[in-house]
């Protein structure tokens, strides 16, 4: 279609790029924030700090607890303590679909199991979904992210194509060149520097919801049997519809205990599944936790709920079972390897979102430069696009933060209270939106400084948010940065330290695009010929 | 090097033919991976769940390698035509190694 098949491969990914570019942003943010949602989780219910050590009392307390509350629920699931999460949390379905609205979860003392009452909230689990489908629906957004995974690998190919210097260019980093050479030098440098994690994490990312986006592969064998599916491929017997008859639940504690021998070598046991409890045909499953492997293999006991007779024993290695899938999840859920692993993903997730970021602005950088777009010509779409280039990057920490302040500002006993501090995100991000629009409708007589000024003054609100959250943190609760880091829980205080560090990026941002003198790149390119290229 | 808006404005036959391009990458490599990993699935000779599992896995990858392809050959009948014929091959194979093994 051009005249070279580099310049189409260059073609597809600025375009590519630029449509795509949007929903990645979000979702790298997202996905290298959930590396940490329990900490997160932590942090936003400091009323968990009660919380004692798992016993059986806790156990016989957590199945009190659900008889109490939810006798009839078709079934109970509640998690165990771990080191990342103090409490056992239970779940229980209220509506047809997943997700909140359609569930109520408690959290409970693992000493005793007895409620604790903390404040509603999701925690991290809010980056965790928008990380996989953007709170646009489990159809919408699954597939809008799957496409999004596709883009992302043609972009790979794409600007492995375009960027071909890159290697040589790799030890160049020009700030003082000109805008176009900097953004592009910045570009190259987040691309290429861990390009085969964006690969790997782009692919494992399909790969996870391999059944939902390709599953062709899955028709052609189990078309006439997809009850087959999973029991051969997930190892997952469904549980059957209550039974007429009531039977009393055996006890729980003889199960955990033989549970913990036989899979708790190394993380012990995740959570809890009973299902048709009260009745004649209950069954009890327990999960191992992640971890313990790369593989994410979920290994897990099934008992009998009333004799209470091993069922069934899905211990990965022993079975059948694909295992290039749960090695793929694994590679992409990063539960194996501790805090080291985390860390490295999140390093890399920064440096990805930093890749695209950096991506948008070139975009229109670049426009600006070829299509004389400082002028009041400017074309619509180009300013268009670079609002919302300023409320998806920016506008994005300034929501984010806003999330962190409305748990700590929310009445503690409002109604539906996770929900409203979900709808305070979105609401702080559409203001950030409406305000980079009309930071571009007014920009008609002085383009270049006042769309740089769109910039600045989102990265400056961003950065008052990030610098107050540790001092927000100190007024509503009893913990502050002093103290958490004086006891060595680097969980709570690694939130508090985050929002710091990233207070220290949004003020770098923001002095770097003031200190810009409000000149158009072709001007400073000629104050600076040998730099400029 | 890049193409424009302005160089390409709306109506013109460059832009009807970016357009058909956009829709064969996106629709018609979809259609083709589908296909090609059903026929995979069909092909594999490993046990029922690792064949199923795997073959949705590599699925992605002639997906990619079908957007790269409609965006580098002259035309977009060309890309549509090639699209057809692999897609239609793979489904082809499919089918019939279906119906043996029914």
């Amino acid at each position: 279609m051009k005249n070279s098949f580099t310049q189409s491969m260059a073609w597809l990914h600025t375009w590519t790029g630029l449509f795509f570019g949007w929903v990645l942003f979000v979702v790298f943010i997202g996905g290298t924030l959930s590396l940490f949602d329990k900490e997160i989780t932590r942090w936003m219910q400091p009323e968990l700090a009660a919380a004692g050590p798992l016993t059986d009392e806790g156990l016989e307390g957590t199945i009190a607890f659900l008889t109490r509350t939810a006798p009839d629920a078709p079934v109970w699931q509640f998690s165990l303590p771990g080191p990342r999460d103090p409490a056992i949390r239970t779940t229980i379905r209220t509506g047809k679909g997943r997700g909140a609205g359609n569930e109520t979860t408690t959290t409970l003392d693992p000493s005793t199991g007895q409620e604790i009452r903390s404040r509603e909230t999701i925690g991290g689990n809010f980056f965790f979904t928008l990380h996989y489908s953007l709170y646009a629906g489990n159809v919408i957004g699954i597939w809008l992210v799957g496409a999004a995974g596709m883009a992302m690998l043609t972009m790979l190919v794409t600007g492995i194509i375009t960027h071909r210097r890159f290697f040589k260019d790799f030890f160049t980093f020009r700030p003082g060149a000109s805008a176009q050479r900097m953004w592009l030098d910045a570009h190259n440098v987040t691309g290429v520097l861990v390009l085969p994690f964006y690969f790997m994490i782009a692919f494992t990312g399909l790969a996870v919801f391999y059944a939902t986006l390709m599953p062709s592969g899955l028709y052609a064998l189990y078309a006439k049997n997809p009850g087959a599916y999973f029991t051969e491929v997930l190892h997952f017997n469904r549980p059957p519809p209550p039974a007429k008859e009531k039977a009393p639940l055996t006890s729980l504690v003889p199960l955990f205990h033989q549970a913990e021998r036989e899979l708790g070598e190394d993380g012990g046991i995740w959570f809890i599944q009973i299902a048709n409890p009260g009745h004649a045909n209950a069954q009890i499953g327990l999960v191992q936790r992640d971890g313990v492997r790369l593989a994410l293999t979920r290994d897990h006991l099934v008992f009998d709920g009333v004799t209470g007779a091993l069922k069934d024993r899905a211990i990965s290695g022993k079975l059948d079972v694909p295992f290039i899938s749960t090695v793929l999840s694994g590679l992409h859920f990063a539960q194996f390897g501790g805090y080291t692993v985390r860390w490295l993903y999140f390093m890399c997730g920064l440096s990805g979102s930093a890749m695209i970021a950096t991506g948008l602005v070139l975009f229109t950088v670049k426009r600006r430069k070829k299509q004389g777009a400082d002028t009041e010509a400017a074309p619509f779409f180009f300013r268009l696009a670079e609002a919302i280039n300023i409320a998806i990057v920016a506008g994005l920490m300034n929501a984010s933060l806003g999330y962190f302040w409305a748990n700590r500002l929310l009445p503690l006993d409002l109604a539906a209270r996770s929900g409203q501090e979900i709808k305070c995100f979105f609401f702080i991000w559409l203001l950030c939106l409406f305000h980079a629009l009309l930071r571009a409708c007014i920009a008609r007589r002085d383009h270049e400084r006042s769309r740089t000024r769109g910039w600045i003054e989102q990265y400056a609100s961003a950065a008052f948010l990030a610098l107050g959250l540790p001092v927000l943190n100190a007024l509503t609760t009893h913990d502050n940065l002093a103290v958490t880091l004086g006891r060595g829980d680097y969980g709570l205080a690694g939130v508090d330290l985050a929002a710091l560090a990233g207070a220290a990026i949004f003020i770098g941002i923001a002095r770097h695009l003031g200190r810009r003198p409000a000149v158009p790149p072709q001007h400073r390119g000629k104050a600076s010929p040998a730099l400029a290229e | 090097m890049v193409l424009s808006l302005r160089k390409f404005p709306l109506g013109t036959r460059a832009s009807w033919s970016i357009a058909s391009r956009v829709l064969a990458a996106i629709f018609g490599g979809y259609a083709l991976a589908f296909a090609f990993t059903a026929m995979l699935a069909l092909l594999l000779p490993v046990s029922r769940p690792n064949a199923a599992v795997a073959a949705c896995l590599f699925g992605f990858i002639p997906y990619l390698l079908a957007i790269l392809w409609v965006f580098s050959v002259r035309s977009a009948t060309r890309a549509w035509a090639g699209l057809f014929t692999v897609t239609l091959s793979c489904a082809a194979v499919a089918a019939s190694l279906y119906f043996l093994k029914a």
